[in-house]
């Protein structure tokens, strides 16, 4: 027991010694900050669908660049729950539980918090499938482990195994379909009778056959069987090497191209091997990566291979740097007094997320590449950096909280060789990002005096709210009609009330209808200027312009949609 | 027996092998020509389609390609073998071995062919019931401990996939549990309790907190007991614990420093940490703390550059606050590692990941884990949280491609002296001009048990270990750590990575059913560096 727990910690600051690397990127960063700035708390409740407080819940909140939630917290028989001693920045929440699963956030709703906020989060039951492992001849399959993976993500999320009957169960499912599979992917940790097996889908197939689970969350949905094909899976096998010094263990995903995922960890070295057993026949991709002494990632380009009856072995993958952008967050203060109440914009607060192409380049990455990207605070001077960027075309969102702010402008140095001085306007230009670059200059400009526009649609007669209905701004300006982040759009509400914060002064269309396909975000990609167009001649048309001054809160407005 | 450091050492490299799921081994080789074949037999008739693995007991979990399925007589035959040292052992979650010995372990010669090595398996039984708390309510995901009685323990199968939890339901299933008498069980003891996120008193069944009221199960093979049931009282909910870390110069709070917290004394207890740093106002806190004697610690951190006393405190009725844990800035040792003899740098630069390590003399270092900081390319090394009193140092590799690992520490130097006894330290000392010398393990020792008077029985174990027998006694020169060594069960063993010197070979003898007659034999043997030194040792089993 004394030993076993010693062990422990040891175990502990291995597994962690990854993130401390991550962590001392950090500390410069916010030994800045506190020096100047308070911690402050999240506070919440945890209820499930009847409104009654749900207990032991775990909530754990983290910011988006650290793996490691910042505080967590377990709710009291209340439902009852507080994070304390946070700094300021941009929090995500989480909250697990073994029966209830989160209700999913509505769309268009992020996941990010700040200090201060108290949050109300509903859990419900989630979803069972349980059934029966059988070999051919009917006997149970025992000790084999049976996994789920969400259709949706691809992603594994939950394992368990079977017992003496065969029979397994897995529980607290989000709502949504899976596809269950037993044995297969043998890998790190295992070393059990069935992980050299190629992996049996319910109800007796391989993957692109299996059948598609539906679960909805409260629901048991039993005889999910399996009936198991027993055949030796290949085995994928191969080494992973290195240029790069300082590299603190090596991961191996082999992602086969119609979901799940089966990792395997490398010992550290300059050229070491990886061994993958249980691989069905197919197609996959294998991606190796590792965390660099930086806290940067490194991972290998993709590297296609086709599994064919046979062991595919001698895979050489090579680790390169990721790519990174920095730069900074500006404030640009307003000079005159018109707006009296100044509210002060919390640089540390402000998170910028850099968001790839969705091309075809983008697609021969398995998605979880894109993921390590994770978005970032700036620091207490505004300083900002945006890690582990997959080679790609990327644009970037600003997030910040802060009314009588918006944002004005995001310039980028011109990557041309010819004109290595001028800035470009990185809203309407895919900004580069090969493999190690380094790229330095981002600045975003925050500029105080935002408008804020709320009120009320005005229905003719007889006429009603049509679904999904939207409304948009558009620059009324000649000059400023491609100003990309002059484009706004909010959701209008079930009662027809609308609301639009955070806006540029100017001249604006208003334009009301229902949401385009793609929504803000595909309006605001650099290379939609079609669409921009396309949208603006319609508001135009419309003919229902508004000024906004700087500060103006405009409230109790009417927009009549008959009109337009 | 190793020293304390050297187990720390080796619990960080195994530690490290799970964190990685290593590979020590690749696909096997076509001109591997070793093989081992046995029968897996249920009362003597074959089992067919039982998995049989030959795995590397030094690799960790024991991932082993080398595997054989039985046929329908229950046959097996792994082939295509490279030679080395091997458990085999079945995996079959649905069944258990019907002696207590699942494994056997085997050193294998180059074309070696090993017949019958066979296991006899039975079904087992099964335990299932259901456990509820006070209102009735299932206690989902709650351990549920299934203790055979009067038998020697065994690693059950429920207990290799994952040990035994109840489900949503509430509901548990305990199977291939070998016939016998057996307690069950849910919840902590009240000397463990160090919280957690629900902690229920142990309780036995029938729903009893008093170990002697407990009614055992007994377990026959293949019959099922049903109905097991326990409800449990309500949870402890145990005390908050809270306080802060200051500098004990300046009294601000320090930030980013991790802590745990100690049950019991310097002396013994245990530890835990969850990882938790301290926050921007130097606080930490423990929730959920039960009654009882607590210190509060700091780990070592290469970030920090502090460390600070244990500080106790007790738990009775009430929450605590107010602890205040005060750093001092804690010693540095700037060092190099170099190779014996060797002038080229580079040598160290082709080690990859060699980490040092600082072990101080201090009993609580046993239980805050100790200082470790791997090397730069050339050598060059810098250890701090360092507490004072005396630094023992070692080393450890995260390479496992079987040439760093056999590495020992040949000496320690501090100015170009010799520090056979390790060095003193005292706090917010900056010491430098540290040299590890070390030197590749090359010696190797190969061989063979004899019983002269008779056999062992089919459930006898032996186990190995050496003994530096050495005019200085401090010296850390010695075994590889990666290396456990074992007696196969033909009585055969290799023993690599030693290094040249005079060793005693140690060989206990232990029967399951007779645990009072381990009997301890010794022989003495010189080890040369870069040969093999054959040995027979011979033992005998009557006094």
């Amino acid at each position: 027991m004394m030993k076993a727990l010693s062990f422990n910690i040891l175990a502990i600051l291995l597994l962690t010694s990854s993130h401390a690397f991550a962590q001392v990127v950090s500390t410069s960063q916010t030994t800045n900050q506190t020096t100047r700035t308070k911690t402050g708390s999240i506070t919440g409740t945890v209820v499930i669908e009847n409104g009654q407080p749900l207990r032991n819940a775990l909530i754990y909140v983290r910011t988006f660049s650290s793996a490691r939630p910042a505080q967590s917290a377990m709710t009291d028989s209340e439902g009852k729950f507080e994070l304390n001693g946070l700094e300021p920045s941009t929090y995500q929440i989480f909250a697990r539980h073994s029966v209830y699963t989160l209700l999913p956030r509505d769309e268009g709703t992020a996941n990010n918090y700040h200090i201060g906020d108290s949050v109300k989060l509903v859990m419900v039951k989630g979803g069972v499938i349980t059934g029966t492992v059988t070999m051919q001849t009917g006997e149970p399959v025992i000790g084999v482990r049976v996994r789920a993976a969400a259709v949706s993500t691809n992603e594994n999320v939950q394992e368990r195994f079977t017992d003496d009957r065969g029979v397994y169960r897995l529980y607290g499912l989000p709502s949504g379909k899976y596809v269950v599979w037993a044995g297969g992917g043998g890998g790190a940790y295992s070393g059990g009778a069935y992980d050299n097996d190629v992996p049996t889908y319910a109800p007796a197939s391989p993957r692109d056959t299996a059948a598609e689970i539906d679960v909805r969350a409260g629901d048991e949905t039993t005889n999910v069987d399996i009936r198991y094909r027993g055949e030796p899976g290949r085995i994928v096998s191969g080494t992973v090497n290195s240029s790069i010094s300082g590299i603190s263990g090596v991961l191996v995903t082999l992602t086969p191209a119609d979901g799940g995922s089966q990792v395997v960890g490398v010992p550290p070295g300059e050229r070491q091997g990886f061994v993958l057993y249980g691989v069905d026949d197919g197609e996959y991709t294998l991606t190796a990566r590792s965390l660099q002494q930086s806290g940067e990632l490194a991972i290998s380009p993709p590297k296609r291979i086709s599994v064919r009856g046979a062991d595919v072995t001698g895979v050489e993958l090579s680790l390169k740097p990721l790519g990174s952008v920095s730069g900074q967050v500006v404030l640009e203060e307003l000079k005159t007094k018109e707006c009296g109440m100044r509210e002060p914009l919390m640089l540390t607060e402000t998170l910028v997320s850099a968001w790839h192409k969705q091309d075809e380049a983008a697609k021969a990455q398995p998605k979880f590449v894109w993921g390590l990207g994770a978005p970032a605070n700036a620091d207490a001077q505004g300083n900002l950096i945006l890690q582990n960027l997959a080679p790609g075309n990327y644009y970037f969102v600003t997030r910040f909280v802060a009314q009588s702010w918006y944002l004005q402008s995001i310039s980028i140095p011109s990557a041309s060789a010819q004109e290595p001085k001028k800035t470009v306007d990185a809203t309407r230009v895919w900004t580069t990002v090969k493999i190690g670059d380094r790229i330095s200059g981002l600045k975003i400009t925050l500029a105080e005096g935002a408008a804020s526009l709320s009120g009320q649609i005005e229905l003719a007669e007889g006429e009603a709210l049509a679904e999904k209905l939207f409304i948009y701004l558009v620059p009324a300006e000649k000059e400023s009609a491609d100003e990309v982040l002059r484009f706004y759009a909010a959701p209008v509400d079930s009662e027809g009330k609308i609301t639009l914060k955070n806006l540029a002064p100017g001249r604006y269309w208003l334009l009301g209808r229902p949401a385009i396909e793609g929504g803000l975000t595909k309006l605001r990609l650099p290379d939609e200027t079609d669409s921009r167009a396309k949208l603006r001649r319609e508001a135009e048309a419309g003919k229902t312009e508004i000024e906004l001054k700087p500060c103006q809160n405009v409230t109790d407005y009417r927009l009549k949609l008959s009109g337009q | 027996m190793v020293s304390s450091a050297r187990q720390a050492i080796a619990c960080v490299l195994l530690i490290f092998i799970v964190a990685v799921g290593s590979q020590s081994q690749v696909t096997p080789a076509k001109n591997d020509t070793a093989g081992v074949s046995g029968k897996v037999t249920r009362k003597n008739k074959g089992v067919p389609g039982i998995v049989v693995a030959a795995r590397d007991p030094n690799s960790g979990y024991g991932r082993s390609n080398y595997r054989a399925t039985t046929d329908q007589s229950g046959n097996y035959r792994i082939s295509n073998m490279a030679p080395g040292t091997y458990q085999i052992v079945p995996i079959s979650p649905g069944w258990i071995s019907e002696n207590e010995l699942f494994q056997k372990s085997l050193v294998i010669e180059d074309g070696d062919n090993v017949e019958n090595v066979n296991f006899s398996l039975v079904r087992g039984g099964v335990i299932t019931g259901k456990i509820t708390d006070a209102d009735g309510k299932p206690v989902v995901e709650e351990p549920v401990f299934v203790q055979p009685i009067g038998g020697v323990y065994a690693v059950t199968t429920t207990a290799m996939l994952g040990g035994i939890m109840t489900d949503d339901r509430g509901i548990y299933r305990a199977f291939a549990l070998r016939p016998g008498k057996y307690q069950v069980s849910v919840g902590q003891a009240d000397n463990q309790l160090l919280g957690g996120s629900r902690v229920f008193r142990q309780t036995f069944y029938p729903s009893v907190t008093d170990s002697a009221k407990a009614t055992l199960i007994e377990v026959t093979d293949q019959g099922e007991v049903s109905d097991i049931d326990i409800t449990l009282g309500r949870p402890k909910t145990g005390f908050k614990v809270t306080g802060k870390i200051v500098d004990s110069e300046t009294g601000k709070p320090v930030a980013n420093v991790r802590y745990g917290i100690h049950l019991g004394n310097e002396s013994g207890g245990g530890s835990t940490s969850s990882g938790a740093s301290s926050n921007a106002n130097g606080e930490f806190k423990f929730e959920r703390v039960m009654p009882g004697k607590y210190s509060v610690f700091i780990l070592p951190d290469q970030n920090t550059e502090v460390r600070a006393d244990w500080v106790p405190f007790e738990v009775t009725d009430h929450d605590i606050s107010g602890l205040v844990v005060k750093t001092v800035r804690a010693a540095s040792v700037f060092g190099v590692v170099v190779f014996e003899g060797v002038e080229d740098p580079s040598a160290i630069a082709k080690l990859g990941n060699l980490y040092v390590t600082a072990m101080g003399d201090r009993l609580e270092a046993r239980f805050q884990g100790s200082s470790f900081v791997r090397i730069g390319p050339d050598g060059s090394f810098k250890l701090t949280g360092l507490s004072p009193g005396v630094a023992n140092f070692g080393l450890t590799s995260r390479t496992f491609d079987g040439t760093t690992k056999q590495l020992a520490l040949v000496r320690v130097e501090r100015d170009g002296m010799s520090q056979p006894n390790g060095i003193t330290i005292k706090d917010a000392e900056q010491i430098t001009g540290v040299r590890l010398v070390i030197k590749s393990l090359t010696g190797s020792i190969r061989g063979q048990v004899k019983v002269e008077d008779g056999e062992l029985t089919e459930n006898a174990r032996m186990s190995i270990w050496l003994k530096v027998l050495d005019d200085t006694p401090s010296s850390p020169r010695g075994v590889n750590i990666n290396s456990s060594p074992q007696i196969d069960s033909r009585g055969r063993f290799v023993i690599e990575g030693v290094a040249g010197g005079t060793y005693e070979i140690n060989i206990a003898v232990f029967e399951p059913s007779r645990f009072d007659t381990s009997r301890i034999f010794k022989q003495q043997v010189t080890v040369a560096d870069n040969a093999v030194t054959e040995v027979t040792v011979s033992i005998k089993l009557k006094p």
